[in-house]
Parts: structure tokens; C-alpha cells; sequence
């Protein structure tokens, strides 16, 4: 049975925050997208409730919207090579609970220096877990050039997490 | 505890590649997580996008009218042009030749004027298409709408009927292949060849729905004549 729009956003909503967190790194602008997306998605909610799974719409609107965002000139983000005040990670100011191993802040560095399309193809990808077929369905791009870009990224990623003098992951 | 997430050099043994990839894969799905462990409350509630949801909804609406407008403005305009109007040398028109809409006043949506203008009454015809269009399935299409398209009686048990011009792929539509009748319950007829059952239930839902907020009006109410101001002189 096909839920109602309060149903689905109530049960999504944060879901899809999270994923347009990690692929804007700005939690406002995750906020602003999800609650555009989700409104775009009520007023379309009685063509699409009766398709089937509005999912994968969903994560669609909250991706392009991201993406969107960031073809903006006015508000591209600009990758910078290393974050302003960033705290210490041996001292633990400012890092949660759980990431004073400096293991987040090297995160964060790295997934800003990603290109946008190939942060978005490795938030589906290793965040989402969807399927490579499925993220090529959201970004509305190929399956090999979903494989090609999730393998540069974790090549990427692998490199500034390598690159680390602990030589340390721990999630 | 210290994790290699790549136990296995990826350039020297490719076989180990996928396996190397997917481990990683999974341990930088964790890693992600500690990104979003500190996530601030949020600043919306399903009130708010509902709401913002609801305005969306009214502007598209609008959009649509006054698009439908816009088209039966220029349509008359057209019309008024083409049946020769007082000092356009280009209209040189053909006697007895219908050019532009031939629907009569009681048929169309919208009420007409001496000046041609024409606004939209009842229900406007752009709605029920704009509706019928977001409900069909994947490869059915509307098709170009016949020039003389206009609302006409339902008959029994309906208040009003369309044509409706549906094709598969990229078939040439076939006018008045289908019927779609505003009622009680709305329903699509003659959709066979396009359609099956629950898609065409589906299409004339759909279009009952949008008839619905608007009011359930009567397509074929012929809006009141405007009325003429008393003369002063008299």
C-alpha cells in the first residue's frame, strides 16, 4: 500500500537530509534542499503515489537539487586545499564524540576536494549503497561512468586517508 | 585499532581488485557516518513542506490558467484577425471557410466579448489535459488537439465531454479515439487501443481530482450576459 505523503516524509526526510548533507557538506543547504524537494514532491504526490515507489524520485529531486546548487556561480564552492580554522585533532575541540582520531576533518577535506558529480556518485554509492545501476538511474548518466567515478573516488579518498601520519581509519 | 582498508595492493594482483574495492567501499560507508553523528535538529517540519508544498501547487495552477488564458486570448485574436477585421489589409478571408476555432459560444470554456477577448469559466479545457497528460503511463502520449476541441454534453449521467487524442509511441493519435466524461464519476471511454482499464481509471481519477478542486463546475455553463449600464440620459 502506497503511504501517505506524511507517512513518507516523516519516515525519509532525515535519510535524505544525511545523503544531501554528505554530498553539500553544509547541513542549511542539506536542510534547503530537502524540504524543496519534498515539497515539490507533495505537489506532485497523487501522479507519483500511483506509480509505485516514490523513493527514488525522491533522492533524485534531493541530488539535482544539490547538484544544482552547486552550478550556481554566485554560490559555487570554491575547493580549498586546506579548511580555515580547522581544530586539532588530538586536542578533541570541536569534533564529535567518537572522530577525535582526525579521521572526520580528513574526511571532510577530502570529500570537498572530490568534483561534485563524483561526490554524489560516492555518497549513492557507499553511503545509500545503492546499486551501481540504480545510481546511474539518479544522476541520469551510465553505468560505466558510474563505476569509472566511484573508482576515482575511493582512489581519492584512499589517498588523503593514506596520506594521514597514522596511516589510520577508524570509523 | 589500526584497519588497512586495502590489505591487497589493487596494481599488483587485479583479481583482488573488486574484493579490495568493496571492503573499502564498506568501510567508507562507516567512515561517512561520523560525519553525520553530530547532525544539528532540523530546521523544518513535514507542516512546513506541506505548506510550502500546497503554495507550490497554487502558483502551478495559476501558471496553468493563466497560460490557458493566454492561448484562448490569442486564439480569439487570431480568429478576430482572420475573419477580417476593420483596416488589416491581410485578412482576406475565404466566405464560408472556417479558420481558427469553429466552437460556438455554449461550447467553449470561456466567456466571450465583442472584443474578442475570452476568460476562463467552469472548468478550463487546459486543466482536464494538463491532468490527463500527468496521468498517462509511460509511452502513451497526448496528441495535437483537434482546432475545434471544446466541451460538449456528456450525456447520461455526465455533465460534459471531451475528445481526447491518445497514441502509443510515436503513432499518429487518432482524434476522438478516446472520451473523457466529467461526472459523478469521471471516466475515459474508447481508450482501449492506448490504454487498459485500470490506466484509463487511473487518467479519469486524475482529472476528476483537478475537476474536484476546482469546484466541480459545469463546463457548459454559458456565463451571464454582461450587464448593460443605465443610461444617464434616460
Amino acid at each position: 500500500m502506497t503511504p501517505s505523503f506524511r507517512e513518507f516524509a516523516t519516515a525519509r526526510r532525515a535519510a535524505l537530509r544525511r545523503t544531501a548533507y554528505l554530498m553539500c557538506g553544509d547541513w542549511h543547504l542539506a536542510d534547503d534542499v530537502v524540504q524543496d524537494a519534498l515539497a515539490r514532491l507533495y505537489a506532485d504526490w497523487p501522479r507519483l503515489a500511483g506509480r509505485g515507489p516514490v523513493e527514488a524520485y525522491a533522492r533524485k529531486v534531493v541530488v539535482n537539487g544539490v547538484l544544482a546548487h552547486r552550478r550556481r556561480p554566485w554560490r559555487r564552492e570554491v575547493a580549498a586545499p586546506a579548511l580555515p580554522d580547522v581544530p586539532d585533532p588530538r586536542s578533541g575541540d570541536g569534533a564529535p564524540a567518537g572522530a577525535d582520531d582526525g579521521t572526520r576533518d580528513v574526511l571532510l577535506r577530502a570529500l570537498a576536494g572530490l568534483g561534485a558529480s563524483q561526490r554524489a556518485v560516492v555518497v549513492l554509492r557507499y553511503w545509500d549503497d545503492l546499486p551501481v545501476d540504480e545510481v546511474a538511474r539518479v544522476l541520469g548518466c551510465s553505468t560505466g561512468n558510474v563505476k569509472s567515478q566511484a573508482a576515482r573516488g575511493l582512489a581519492h579518498l584512499r589517498d588523503a586517508l593514506g596520506a594521514r601520519p597514522d596511516q589510520e581509519v577508524t570509523p | 585499532m589500526t584497519t588497512d582498508p586495502y590489505p591487497t595492493d589493487p596494481a599488483t594482483d587485479p583479481a583482488a581488485r573488486p574484493a579490495a574495492d568493496e571492503t573499502a567501499g564498506a568501510l567508507l560507508g562507516a567512515a561517512l557516518g561520523t560525519l553525520v553523528r553530530d547532525e544539528p535538529p532540523m530546521r523544518f517540519t513535514v507542516e512546513d513542506v506541506e505548506r510550502r508544498g500546497r503554495l507550490l501547487q497554487r502558483r502551478r495552477r495559476r501558471t496553468r490558467v493563466g497560460l490557458g488564458a493566454g492561448v484562448l486570448v490569442a486564439a480569439s485574436g487570431a480568429a478576430f484577425l482572420s475573419a477580417g477585421a476593420p483596416g488589416w489589409q491581410g485578412a482576406q478571408r475565404t466566405p464560408g471557410v472556417a479558420l481558427g476555432p469553429t466552437a460556438t459560444p455554449s461550447q467553449t470554456t470561456g466567456t466571450g466579448d465583442p472584443n474578442g477577448t475570452s476568460l476562463p469559466v467552469g472548468f478550463p479545457l487546459n486543466e482536464a489535459f494538463v491532468a490527463v497528460q500527468g496521468a498517462l503511463p509511460d509511452g502513451v502520449r497526448l496528441g495535437d488537439l483537434p482546432p475545434d476541441v471544446a466541451w460538449e454534453p456528456g450525456g447520461p449521467g455526465y455533465v460534459a465531454a471531451v475528445r481526447v487524442p491518445l497514441a502509443r509511441g510515436n503513432a499518429v493519435p487518432r482524434h476522438g479515439g478516446a472520451t473523457l466524461r466529467l461526472g459523478p464519476r469521471c471516466a475515459l471511454d474508447g481508450a482501449d487501443a492506448v490504454l487498459d482499464d485500470v490506466q484509463a481509471r487511473a487518467v479519469a481519477d486524475a482529472v476528476c481530482e483537478v475537476w474536484t478542486t476546482w469546484g466541480r463546475p459545469d463546463p457548459l455553463a454559458v456565463p451571464p450576459a454582461p450587464s448593460t449600464p443605465p443610461d444617464p440620459a434616460a
